[in-house]
């Protein structure tokens, strides 16, 4: 069973002297213990922190005081503290709680005036579940952004769509409408960001929420069976798709790939029903697991010259279980003729990636689940070349 | 009470001698400072770069 320690607001120390109150709004809003380490997080710039225990009382010393002298002083009551370095501590302490409570401009794009138009537009029409969507693209180049993910949702028994979504171009910026309303435009280079929010707008859409409604979107795929769900995370390029993909082989159910959702009421992670995308250098491996990769479309993926396919979920959106609590996420590294080995790990050591490439909710309420969440958590450290190894090693972790 | 406290500031001395025996290291040094995305993204092969120039 995982210790838990309950979230705690605000300085945790015997108030010492009188504390100014500018040191004092400095605290981070949440912080909780994960193992050895403290994990704070600091409302203005939505940033958190690893800090060790030492470095915690530290920082609390530090927002009890009112200055460099008062640092010190209380400092020598517990340990000699050189004063020269109590200063330095204290300075560095200094920039770095005026740092992390620093307003980070949020890239929510404003709305530069830009009207929905559309010429000889391309119309697509995908169903999930009975929830019809119309997809109007305005040329073959941007549907090719979007399209290929969800080929495996068209339909063609066209029903009145719940909602219609415009991708265009103008200005060499992509654009998105929901509706006839703007929902954001990104730079060329950031069509990641234009896809990032088109399935932010389907989850909504699909789910009934907004973007309050979810703690986090993370960059991960997500396996589950009808109790509990395992999350898949590491750097791009480690095999978490392809992993998911050999998965579902093996009668796995895939809940979500690279973009996985997890709620505010409930904090469970929920289905993303896009194709499993696999990169040309997997058809190979892959190819004795779905006989029928031949017939699906190869797509140049967008900016480079590498070539994919999208593997269509096995299971269909209408009978399949949307959510599930996760309390297990395994990191995965995939490397030729390594020794294929699976390890426990330290919760606080997944945290830099896990962070860093998601998206996580600025609101504090949803901060503080995301914290409660983590110390749930079980983590493990997958490294491997053996597909037989990984999967054996992933079905044991349910229900375990 | 008062044990509980008294077990607190033992607990924060040894913390802060234990700090104090990495005089080497300045103390921000050894936080991790992690950003989340700012805005929602998928993750393609290959993240960044025009993905149709001279065509929009």
């Amino acid at each position: 069973m995982p210790l838990h320690f309950q979230i705690q607001e605000g300085i945790l120390f015997l108030v010492m002297f009188s504390c100014s109150d500018l040191q004092k709004k400095q605290a981070p809003k949440y912080w909780v213990k994960i193992g050895d380490s403290y994990v704070l997080w600091f409302e203005s710039s939505n940033q958190y922190i690893i800090a060790s225990e030492s470095l915690k009382t530290l920082m609390d010393v530090f927002m009890n005081t009112n200055c460099a002298e008062e640092f010190t002083q209380q400092l020598n009551t517990y340990s000699n503290f050189e004063p020269e370095k109590s200063k330095a501590y204290f300075d560095e302490l200094k920039k770095f709680f005026e740092s992390v409570n620093s307003s980070v401009k949020n890239d929510s794009v404003e709305d530069i005036g830009v009207t929905l138009k559309m010429h000889n537009e391309i119309t697509h029409h995908y169903d999930f579940g009975g929830i019809s969507i119309k997809v109007e693209y305005g040329s073959k180049a941007i549907k090719n952004l979007i399209h290929p993910q969800w080929a495996h949702a068209e339909s063609h028994n066209i029903t009145p769509p719940s909602v219609v979504f415009n991708f265009f171009t103008e200005d060499a910026s992509f654009f998105l409408f929901k509706n006839q309303n703007y929902i954001g435009h990104y730079s060329l280079n950031d069509f990641h960001l234009l896809q990032g929010q088109f399935a932010l707008q389907l989850i909504n859409q699909l789910y009934t929420k907004e973007e309050a409604d979810w703690i986090a979107t993370f960059h991960a795929s997500t396996v589950c069976d009808d109790q509990e769900a395992i999350m898949l995370i590491g750097d791009s390029g480690n095999g978490k798709s392809t992993l998911s993909a050999v998965l579902m082989a093996h009668g796995v159910d895939v809940l979500a790939d690279d973009f996985t959702p997890i709620a505010a009421d409930n904090s469970e992670v929920f289905r993303f029903p896009s194709g499993i995308s696999v990169k040309k250098g997997a058809f190979e491996m892959l190819r004795p697991l779905y006989p029928e990769l031949e017939q699906y479309e190869l797509y140049q993926s967008a900016s480079k010259n590498v070539k994919l396919k999208y593997i269509p979920p096995k299971n269909d959106f209408a009978t399949s279980i949307p959510h599930l609590p996760c309390r297990k996420i395994v990191l995965v590294k995939y490397e030729s003729a390594v020794h294929s080995l699976i390890t426990p790990l330290d919760t606080e050591k997944i945290l830099p990636i896990l962070i860093t490439e998601s998206w996580l909710s600025p609101l504090a309420a949803n901060a503080k689940r995301f914290l409660n969440w983590l110390q749930d958590l079980e983590c493990f450290e997958l490294h491997y070349s053996d597909n037989d190894f990984a999967v054996s090693e992933i079905k044991a972790l349910f229900n375990s | 009470m008062e044990n509980k406290n008294f077990k607190a500031e033992i607990t924060r001395k040894e913390a802060l001698q234990r700090m104090g025996k990495y005089a080497a290291l300045t103390a921000v040094g050894t936080f991790l400072i992690l950003n989340p995305k700012k805005a929602h993204a998928s993750s393609l092969p290959d993240p960044g770069g025009n993905p149709f120039p001279g065509d929009v």
